[in-house]
């Protein structure tokens, strides 16, 4: 009977991450409490039964509550002056140099301007140029929004801002200066391209990763952040002709799953610093 | 609640929010003793989950409406110490006008013989 009272309070403050950190820090532990003497009684009542129930009625109650609270703690879009900035620097800047890079994009705006008379290739400026600046934008973009996050350790502060600028660099190097095209032609090492997005992937999901800790989301947040850096790295591995099928499906899950992310990204770290993001304030 | 609010601001209550007032107007009570008096009352229609009891908790409480009144042990639980809140005046007078409130409502009901053997409500005083 205790082991299925501690089995369940262990479930529980795992899903208590899904709360804003000011409202946890408040009341998390006596809503484990609570639930531990709501799990005590089912037991006495119904037994194993009695607590599948009580799951049943506290998981969708969680769910509600939870984002009540990320509501109530100014979580959806509150720009603030500096944040709009940054904010839409990467929103414009990240999705465009990834979409530049995607060769079913690439086919397709080629194709439109093809069909309007413009008959461009692969190497034609305004691509290299939309892939150039947007790396760029991005870059300052997650610079701009690394100052507003507590990383918790100047060493992960260190690593993230340096990754982005690295990411930046390679991405002008590799994509951009003819001399290294020849390299990007041989086998494998046509994964250079996707360094740079992974290092610049790696600086985005270590601030999100920040980001959504700041807000109390804990481990759960490293789920979908862990696929959009692996999605990164997928891209540098698969590049043998069979997988290219595969690896254009990764691709274009990457960019959707970017531009979810921004969203969720934007709308966290847009919010007013007064609400939400400081404990102290809170109270 | 705020200088100049009335607690007329604050209605119509819901009904969780009611009811968990209206468990703290006899006794001050920890967050599952507010749970199993709402249960009781309410012969287990309302069942609060402790998302949305404490989220009811920490709004209440900023609005001034009930207060913490220390850290205790519950003698009928176990040995871990509780926190309990109890009503503020504040919170008191707007539970009084909800309550006020919807006798109003089930007075006017009454009137149009919509609920039966309650035509001997009282007019309040």
């Amino acid at each position: 009977m205790d082991k299925i009272v501690a089995l369940s309070d262990r479930i529980y403050r795992m899903v208590l991450n899904v709360y804003p950190r000011t409202f946890l820090d408040e009341y998390g532990e006596e809503m484990a409490q609570t639930m531990r003497d709501q799990v005590r009684d089912a037991l006495a009542k119904r037994l194993v039964f009695g607590v599948l129930g009580l799951w049943l009625k506290v998981l969708p109650d969680t769910i509600r509550s939870a984002f009540a609270e990320h509501m109530r703690q100014g979580w959806w879009f509150k720009p603030t002056r500096h944040g709009f900035g940054f904010g839409f620097a990467i929103a414009i800047g990240f999705p465009l140099a990834l979409l530049s890079r995607t060769n079913g994009t690439w086919s397709s705006i080629t194709g439109m301007a093809d069909t309007l008379g413009f008959q461009p290739d692969s190497q034609w400026p305004l691509f290299r140029l939309m892939a150039l600046g947007g790396i760029v934008l991005a870059g300052i973009g997650l610079h701009g929004f690394s100052k507003r996050i507590d990383f918790e350790s100047p060493i992960r502060r260190r690593v993230t801002i340096g990754s982005i600028w690295l990411g930046v660099a390679l991405g002008l190097l590799v994509f951009h200066i003819p001399v290294f095209l020849p390299i990007r032609s041989v086998p494998l090492l046509g994964g250079l391209n996707a360094i740079p997005f992974a290092l610049l992937t790696f600086g985005l999901a270590s601030i999100g990763v920040s980001a959504f800790r700041q807000k109390g989301f804990g481990v759960l947040s490293f789920i979908p952040l862990a696929l959009v850096a692996s999605l990164g790295w997928w891209r540098f591995v698969i590049m043998t002709p069979p997988l290219v099928f595969v690896e254009g499906v990764l691709e274009a899950s990457a960019v959707l799953i970017h531009i979810a992310f921004w969203f969720i990204l934007g709308a966290v770290v847009w919010a007013d610093p007064q609400e939400g993001t400081d404990p102290a304030a809170a109270r | 609640m705020k200088s100049g609010q009335s607690p007329d601001d604050f209605l119509p209550l819901s009904e969780s929010v009611f009811q968990i007032l209206l468990s703290l107007a006899d006794e001050d009570r920890h967050g599952y003793g507010i749970m199993k008096d709402v249960e009781a009352r309410t012969e287990g229609r309302i069942r609060l989950a402790p998302g949305t009891l404490y989220g009811a908790i920490k709004r209440l409480k900023a609005q001034g409406l009930l207060a913490e009144t220390g850290e205790r042990v519950d003698p009928d639980l176990t040995d871990e110490r509780r926190r309990y809140y109890s009503l503020t005046g504040s919170g008191r007078r707007v539970l009084r006008a909800e309550a006020a409130r919807v006798a109003d409502l089930a007075r006017q009901a009454a009137a149009k013989n919509l609920l039966p053997g309650w035509s001997q409500i009282t007019e309040p005083a």
